[in-house]
Order: structure tokens, then sequence, then C-alpha cells
């Protein structure tokens, strides 16, 4: 039998969905700060979004695996605050795949975050940019965009022309795919 | 501290009736003082020791010369050549002729040198049917874990398999890349139409530079050898020049063929431009590659782990070039004494299995040792006794006798004072697992280790600690040796006193040589030497089979007080 707590559940956090987006019925979105879903955005089961010490905003066209954890684990700096910090960015066409953590305050456009790989506090990943599995980005780090993070903290810039847009349109057939799969209910995270 | 893990190395015999070895410095050996090799101990520190010592799992046996073989005293022989990508058995005449590496289409990465995988670089279809219809052209290789293409380089492969053939064809950047051969061919075309040939000093790449030299030092030796001046050789057919100076070299020292290179020196001639593989180097190739170096920064050169795949020194990223998979090899495995077949795999590539396969923890009983009381640290307390229960497996269908016997001390400066409680006990069969365990009912209860922590059970010296179906376990007392070198004159060791530096790397580790004798009674009608009609008369003959080695135990490190 499974015990139930007495407490009341946590208050949800204030979330913004577009009327696309897949979220399945048990990702894990938590926090006190709003957390934004673009359009067309896939969220597996077992996802956990965390806004509890900022904002989360997440672009369109994104796929985000299960296990995997986005936003800020521990409390920003009053520097960051001040400076008006957003919380975690995360743009267009984005790949996060399973277990990653992602606490980077930007994701660029086609960034792919591969299998258990880490992005520190605050570190900007610029477009089109690829973190093989279990590479680190380090806290603050600023990675320039077309980079590639493979091997032990390896890093290339990927020179053969990456076409944007045909990417994105990759990962928007990918998540038209994971509609039919993933029982979508947004409901239950809008209050 | 990094935890330990204790160890059992079994000496091969194969080193044994080398001369013992001498570290810098110390007396030379007098002649009187030497001892037989049976009475030596074995001592896992010397430097000669760290190639005879192998873990069991790596020892082959041999069954004709009951011998233990290590990778030193066998023969290797390569059953098949294989691709480790596509698993394609390559013939080894093909190998010979084509070089070590495989030739269908298979690449590695020369970023990061994962498998690379053709794509097609047109847009995928869309719309019914864009799942079955056929990808269209041009293709190019990609990696999957950097992300590195040959979009880079400037390579797209029109058909999507013989990559190989077509990659041979085509230059970094897309330029078809022509052989020599076929250069001049198109040379000779363009003579006739324009009093313009190639010029003396004309580039070449590596592979036609290569080709040109080859040719022209061939025809030389050619032209050579008849003319030379071992003119009375040449009946023995020995044609070429290097093989003949080679040959007299043996009998009368290098001296002979230096003094035939310099009479050969005037029948023989140097190259002296391009289409003899002439490569002049000119300053103005330096200037370009520091220009280069000033335009793509540091990321564009190659790191010396991918210049080293190259097949040609290459400095720059813009030309790497993808790799194909080196091959590997099966090998079978002959004793060196006997030539028998110790280890043979099964020539299919894609089957894992062996045909033959004598490995030593078949025939010789492993030996583990673990602590008798867990110990809070892992550490070795010096001069503290402490006991470890030794357990030795046998692996036979026989039961066995075993004689343990160590040193009173260990070798080496730091001598721990070792004591083996039980030196001589019987193994029983290593008989069929099921047999035992019905019969357990009646027997004795084993003796657990929770008993022993408690205290009611205290190793007895000549008695075993626990039995089991093929395994015995006898109890072995330490006391580690103090890891000072410094305290009063009369305290020190003799070693120490000749040596007293500080504590060397793994000198902590306390080591236990161990000589094992093993004695057991086998069917004498088991050994196929013995032909049939043999055979049958000594079916009811017992044979006496002992084996005996050297093995190191690894107990341990020592604390430092």
């Amino acid at each position: 039998m499974r015990r139930t707590s007495t407490m009341p559940s946590a208050p949800k956090p204030p979330t913004t969905l577009s009327s696309s987006t897949v979220i399945a019925d048990n990702a894990s979105l938590s926090g006190t700060h709003t957390i934004k879903i673009g359009s067309n955005t896939a969220i597996h089961p077992r996802t956990k979004l965390f806004s509890g010490n900022a904002p989360i905003t997440i672009g369109n066209y994104c796929i985000l695996s299960e296990r995997s954890i986005t936003g800020y684990q521990s409390a920003i700096p009053d520097a960051e605050k001040e400076r008006g910090g957003g919380g975690v960015v995360i743009g267009n066409g984005v790949v996060i795949e399973v277990g990653a953590v992602v606490e980077a305050k930007e994701v660029g456009d086609g960034c792919v975050i591969e299998v258990n790989a880490r992005i520190g506090k605050g570190a900007v990943l610029g477009e089109h940019c690829r973190v093989s599995p279990l590479c680190i980005v380090a806290p603050e780090e600023v990675v320039p965009a077309y980079t590639v993070i493979y091997g032990d903290g390896l890093r290339r810039l990927d020179r053969s022309g990456v076409k944007g847009d045909v990417k994105i349109d990759m990962i928007g057939r990918q998540a038209d795919v994971l509609r039919r799969l993933i029982l979508s209910n947004p409901a239950k995270f809008q209050s | 501290m990094t935890s330990f893990t204790p160890y059992t190395y079994f000496q091969c015999p194969c080193t044994e009736n080398s001369t013992s070895s001498r570290t810098f410095g110390e007396d030379l050996p007098s002649p009187t003082s030497d001892t037989s090799e049976d009475d030596r101990t074995f001592d896992p520190r010397a430097p000669r020791a760290a190639y005879s010592l192998h873990p069991l799992e790596h020892l082959l046996y041999c069954e004709d010369c009951h011998q233990i073989r290590c990778h030193r005293c066998v023969l290797d022989e390569i059953v098949t050549w294989y691709c480790p990508n596509c698993l394609f058995e390559v013939p080894s005449s093909s190998v010979k002729s084509e070089g070590n590496r495989c030739t269908r289409s298979c690449f590695q990465c020369p970023v990061c040198t994962a498998s690379l995988s053709v794509s097609s670089v047109a847009l995928a279809q869309t719309g019914l049917g864009a799942d079955i219809s056929a990808q269209a052209g041009p293709y190019v290789l990609n990696c999957t874990y950097c992300q590195w293409s040959s979009k880079e380089i400037g390579i797209q492969l029109e058909k999507p398999n013989g990559i190989y053939a077509q990659l041979s064809k085509v230059k970094n950047g897309g330029e078809p890349y022509i052989s020599a051969k076929d250069r001049r061919r198109e040379d000779r075309r363009d003579i006739s139409e324009s009093p313009k040939g190639p010029g003396p000093n004309e580039t070449l790449d590596a592979d036609s530079q290569f080709e040109n030299l080859k040719s022209f030092y061939q025809s030389q030796l050619a032209d050579s050898a008849p003319s030379g001046g071992m003119g009375f050789m040449g009946g023995y057919g020995y044609g070429s020049p290097g093989a003949l100076s080679r040959i007299m070299g043996l009998y009368t020292g290098s001296s002979f063929g230096d003094k035939k290179r310099e009479s050969k020196n005037g029948n023989m001639r140097e190259v002296c431009d391009s289409s003899e593989g002439l490569q002049l180097t000119s300053t103005k190739d330096d200037q370009c590659a520091i220009t280069r170096i000033q335009r793509v920064g540091w990321e564009g050169t190659a790191s010396t782990a991918q210049q080293k795949e190259q097949a040609q020194s290459v400095r720059f990223m813009d030309d790497l070039r993808p790799f194909s998979h080196l091959l590997r090899t099966k090998r079978s495995k002959r004793c060196r004494a006997c030539r028998h077949i110790l280890s043979k795999p099964e020539s299919k590539v894609q089957n894992t299995r062996f045909r033959i396969r004598l490995v030593a923890r078949n025939y010789i009983p492993a030996i583990t040792i673990q602590p008798l009381q867990q110990a809070p640290t892992s550490l070795l307390t010096p001069m503290k006794p402490v006991q470890f229960v030794l357990t030795v497996k046998n692996p036979l269908f026989e039961s066995v006798r075993v004689n343990i016997a160590t040193p009173a001390s260990t070798p080496g400066r730091f001598a721990s004072k070792v004591t083996v409680l039980c030196p001589q006990f019987e193994i029983g069969a290593s008989t069929d697992m099921f047999d035992e365990a019905l019969r357990e009912g009646g027997k004795e209860k084993r003796r657990t280790k929770a008993e022993a922590s408690e205290g009611q059970l205290q190793a007895e010296a000549g008695k075993i600690w626990e039995r089991g179906r093929n395994w015995v376990s006898v109890v072995v007392e330490i006391v580690p040796a103090s890891l000072r070198t410094d305290g009063p004159e009369f305290m020190k060791s003799q070693q120490i006193q000749k040596d007293d530096g500080p504590l060397r790397e793994d000198e902590d580790v306390l080591e236990i040589p161990v000589f094992v004798r093993v004695e057991w009674e086998t069917d004498a009608a088991h050994e196929e030497s013995g032909g049939l009609a043999a055979g049958n008369k000594e079916k009811e003959l017992k044979e006496k089979r002992e084996l005996a080695y050297w093995c190191v135990i690894g107990v341990g490190r020592i604390a430092q007080d």
C-alpha cells in the first residue's frame, strides 16, 4: 500500500505552455519561479524542471528526455539577480538527452546536449553546439557557436556548415512522432 | 590511501634457467657463492621478476610438457586477418599486397577515431513513400561522435559504397587525384602540342614520389648487380647487391660491406630530378606553413595523436584524411618446446569460441588470500602479527597433495616474517558439484566468519582451517616489517645497513614468494602418446605426476609510521 503524505502537495510553479506542447503526465515541474515552454516542444516522462531558484524558458521544437534535470540547482548570487538574470533560457530546436543536467544561463538554437552531460551553472552555449555524452561544461563558461565538445574535454569547431533550418525541421518531425507516443497532459501542470 | 586488492602471480618456468640479475652498485657475485637453482629463493622484487610473473588467467598449460606456458614461451600463428568494423575476413594474400587496412568501406574519423558513417547531403524527401525511396547523392562521411564531416575537407562522394576506391581518387578539397603515371601520360600528349614538358622540379605528392623513388632504385640495383665486384657470386642467384653484402657481412664483419659500397659508388647513381623522385625542399614551403598557421590558428592545427594516425605527415586540420580501420588477427599459440598447439581460435570471425584452449587455470591450483579478521584499515600495522587465510582450489579431477613453502622472512630490505601454519595438505577432486551438495547434510558444520571473529576457533598449527569439495584453506601468520630506516644501528637488518635510502615505489607492498608443489596420481591411459595397445595394458596403472612452481602473493600495504 502506498503511503500518502498528510502534507498538502507543494504548490505548482506558474507555468505557461503552448497549445502544441507535448508534456508527459509524470514529468516533474517544481519550484516557485515561472516555467515557460514553447510550441511543439516535447517533454518526456520523468523529465525534471526545477524553477526553485530561477525561472526557466524553453523555446520551440525542443526535446527534453527523461531523467534530465533543467534549472538552477542552487541559489543564484545576488549580483546575478541585480543584472536581471533570467534563469535558464533554452533556444529553439534544442535536444537534451537522457540524464543531462542543464544549469546553463543560455542554450543557443539547435544545441544537442547528450546523455549524462553536465552544463555548469550560468554557462552560455552558442548556437548549434554539441556536448557529447558525459562531457562537462564548467560553470560561467561561454562556449562559442558550432563548438563540439567531445572526448576528455576536447573541443573543436564544426565547420561543415550546419543548416539550422534543416536541423530544426528534423527535430520538429521527431517531436511529431513523440506527440503520438507520449500521453500528453498539459492540464495537470497549468493551474 | 587507495585500496589494495590481494593478488597472486605465478612464475612461468621459462625464465628459470637464465642467470640471476644484478642491480647497479651491487657487488659482483663471486663464482664460489653460486648456489644451485633449486636452493635459491625466488625474489619478487628482482628486476627480472617483473617479466616472469603473470596472473593465472594469462597462463597456458602444455599437456605434453606438463609445464606452465606464458606468452613469452609460446609461438603465435596468425589464423585469420579481419576488419574489426565490418568483421570481413581478409585473405592473407591481399594483406600482403594491399596492406593491413580494411579496403572496404570502413573508415575512422581523423579527429576522434570513431567509425564514420555515410550519409546523404541531399534533403530527405518528404511525403508519401519517403521512407522507402532511395536517398540520392552526393554523400559525405560523417562522424556521429564529434560531428566531423568529410565536407570539412571538401570531399563528397558519388556512391554510398566502395568508399575506399572513391576516396583514393580524390584529394582534399575535391580535386581528383591523378597519379604520376597518369599525369606523365597526359603530359606526353601535351608535349606533342606544345614543347613545354614537366619541369625537373615539379612537386609530387608522397605516393607518386615513393613510386618514382622505388622504380628508380630498383632499376639502379638491377643494372649494377651483374657488373658489381662480386661477379663470382652471381652464379648463386643472389641477384640483389643488398642481399649479397648482407651475406658477405655475416662472414667478414661489417667492414666488407662498407668496402663494397665504396666500390659500388661508381656504378650507382643517386636521384637527380622529380621523375626519379627527387624533391627539393625550399624555404618557401616553411613560409607557406607559417602563413597558414597564422591564418588558421591553434584550432586549425592537428594534434600529435591525430597526426600519428595519418599516412602522410600532416600539420593542419584541413589536410586530415579519414583512414580505414586497421585489421586485427586471431592467433593460435604453440608450445615452443614441443610445438603442440595450446590455443586455437575458431577461424570464423563471428565465432568467438576456441577449438583448443589449454588454459592454466584448468590444470594448476588457484591460490587466493584474504584476511582472517576483517581489519579496520586496509593497511597492515608494522610488527603486529596478522593472520590470513590462504585458499588453494583444485581444478583437477584427481585429488592432489599440496606442499606450500615460503621463506621465513620475505626478501628485500624490509623483511616480514611469514609462517604457514599447515604447509602440507590434500585437496579433494573437482568432481560433480551436485554430488557434494547432496552429501553435505551429514557433514560437520563449516566454520563461518562469524565464529572466527568470536574467537571460538583459533588457528592451530598443523591443521587445516577449512575444507570444501575441491578446496582447502590454511592460515598464514604474517608479521609485517617496519618501514623505518632510521633508528639505532643494532636494530637494523643487514640490507638496511647496506642501503638506507628512502622508501622506493611499491616497496611498502608486502609480497610473499611461495613455492607450491602439487602431486597427484592420474590414469596413465589418459596419455594419448601411449598408443592403443600400450594404453590397454597400462590401464590399471596409475601414473604419478608432480608440478612445482613459484608464485608471489601480494598481501597488502604496510602502514608507514
